[in-house]
């Protein structure tokens, strides 16, 4: 104790300041961490405001587009068949005998989904389904082509997956005439 | 002749007591040990200042941060289910885009076909199927389109012309499908001199092409 005192009366400068040195050590290291936490919180917080800040670039006009596409998307939904309304739907077909001068001979609403649009398929439909119909129709080549492309461009949503035009044959087939078996494929509301 | 080993210590005492007598050294002893540890002192405290500082300047700029995050975080809770509601949205046209996802349309191919027939070739027969195939077991599946026409010809240069359209028909020619024309004849009919004959067209999507089926319909 005599020689601390002894040399607290010889060193008082250097004693206080070794006093003062080990203070500021053992302050800094228990807050040592402090740095390093607050650090790493305004990183996650700079992280946040810079993906609100994109959030609200790629924002621009999306209330807009939102409407826009939503009105797409009911259009849609208007457009598509009930696979359960199948006299609707075959009549649907016979219709274009109106409208064309065709003659539908068969109307088949399959059970079978196209393999391309069903699950694992490589056009795989999750929020809509399909519906496969097996169409025979007759008429001259104008008049087929007439048929094809009337079902493209339809207001309901459908397309011709196959098809196979044959030269008509039998007692009463005309000249000219030709017979169509077409596979078509009709957007509909999921089961 | 002497040398060091040859020096004879004091022959007198030395009764000099070393700690009364002043410090005649040019830099003190005191002087030093004072500054080595005030100078060590001082930047001991500089540090922990700086570093103390350097928290106060953080948590003054987290502060300020979660303000601002309190105050856009309800503008941006709007745009995300605003996003939510363009991405769900945007799944059904998407999906209606897959729907129609085909190289051609039917009556595109079929006037097409009709367009490129040559005189002297009669079609009895036109048929365009897709079937859904994959190279391998765990590849992504693709539509593989078959086109066949048959019919009957007099002159077998017609069907080589007939052949060669097909070849260059900028409709047949998609990128991403790898487009086969093959032709087939039958024995021709010694009567009539007319030759039955199937052109076969196979459009298979290219492998880099395969997960997005080629073009749109």
């Amino acid at each position: 104790m005599s020689l601390i005192i002894d040399k607290l009366r010889q060193y008082p400068v250097a004693v206080i300041g070794a006093v003062v040195l080990i203070l500021c050590v053992g302050v800094g290291f228990l807050r040592s961490s402090v740095v390093a936490e607050l650090s790493a919180q305004e990183t996650e917080l700079i992280a946040r405001i810079q993906t609100i800040n994109e959030n609200v670039k790629n924002s621009n006009n999306l209330e807009q587009d939102v409407e826009v596409l939503e009105g797409h998307v009911a259009s849609i939904d208007e457009r598509l068949f009930n696979r359960n309304e199948r006299s609707i739907n075959t009549n649907f077909f016979y219709s274009f005998e109106d409208k064309l001068d065709i003659l539908i001979s068969d109307v088949n609403q399959l059970t079978v989904e196209d393999p391309a649009l069903v699950k694992g398929g490589p056009n795989e439909l999750t929020l809509y389904s399909a519906i496969t119909y097996d169409i025979t129709v007759g008429g001259t080549f104008q008049e087929i082509l007439g048929f094809l492309y009337e079902i493209q461009r339809v207001d309901s949503l459908m397309r011709v997956a196959d098809f196979q035009v044959d030269i008509a044959t039998g007692q009463g087939a005309a000249r000219r005439a030709l017979s169509a078996k077409l596979r078509v494929v009709v957007l509909a509301h999921k089961e | 002749m002497s040398n060091k080993h040859d020096i004879q210590p004091y022959w007198r005492p030395d009764f000099k007591i070393q700690s009364t007598l002043p410090d005649i050294k040019v830099v003190r002893t005191d002087f030093i040990i004072n500054f080595i540890a005030v100078a060590l002192a001082l930047i001991a405290v500089f540090t922990l200042l700086q570093r103390e500082y350097r928290a106060y300047s953080l948590r003054s700029s987290i502060s300020s941060m979660e303000q601002r995050l309190r105050v856009s975080e309800a503008d941006d809770n709007l745009n995300l289910k605003e996003s939510e509601r363009f991405r769900e949205s945007a799944q059904s046209v998407e999906e209606l885009q897959r729907f129609y996802r085909a190289p051609f349309a039917a009556h595109e191919l079929f006037a097409e076909l009709a367009s490129l027939k040559p005189e002297g070739l009669i079609f009895s027969r036109a048929m365009l199927s897709g079937a859904v195939t994959r190279k391998k077991a765990k590849t992504e599946p693709h539509v593989v389109y078959d086109i066949n026409i048959t019919g009957d010809v007099r002159e077998l240069t017609v069907l080589t012309q007939f052949k060669g359209a097909l070849q260059a028909s900028p409709l047949l020619n998609l990128e991403g499908f790898v487009v086969l024309v093959d032709e087939s004849m039958q024995q021709r009919n010694a009567k009539t001199g007319i030759i039955p004959f199937q052109v076969s067209i196979s459009l298979t999507p290219e492998p880099s092409a395969a997960p997005n089926e080629g073009g749109e319909g």
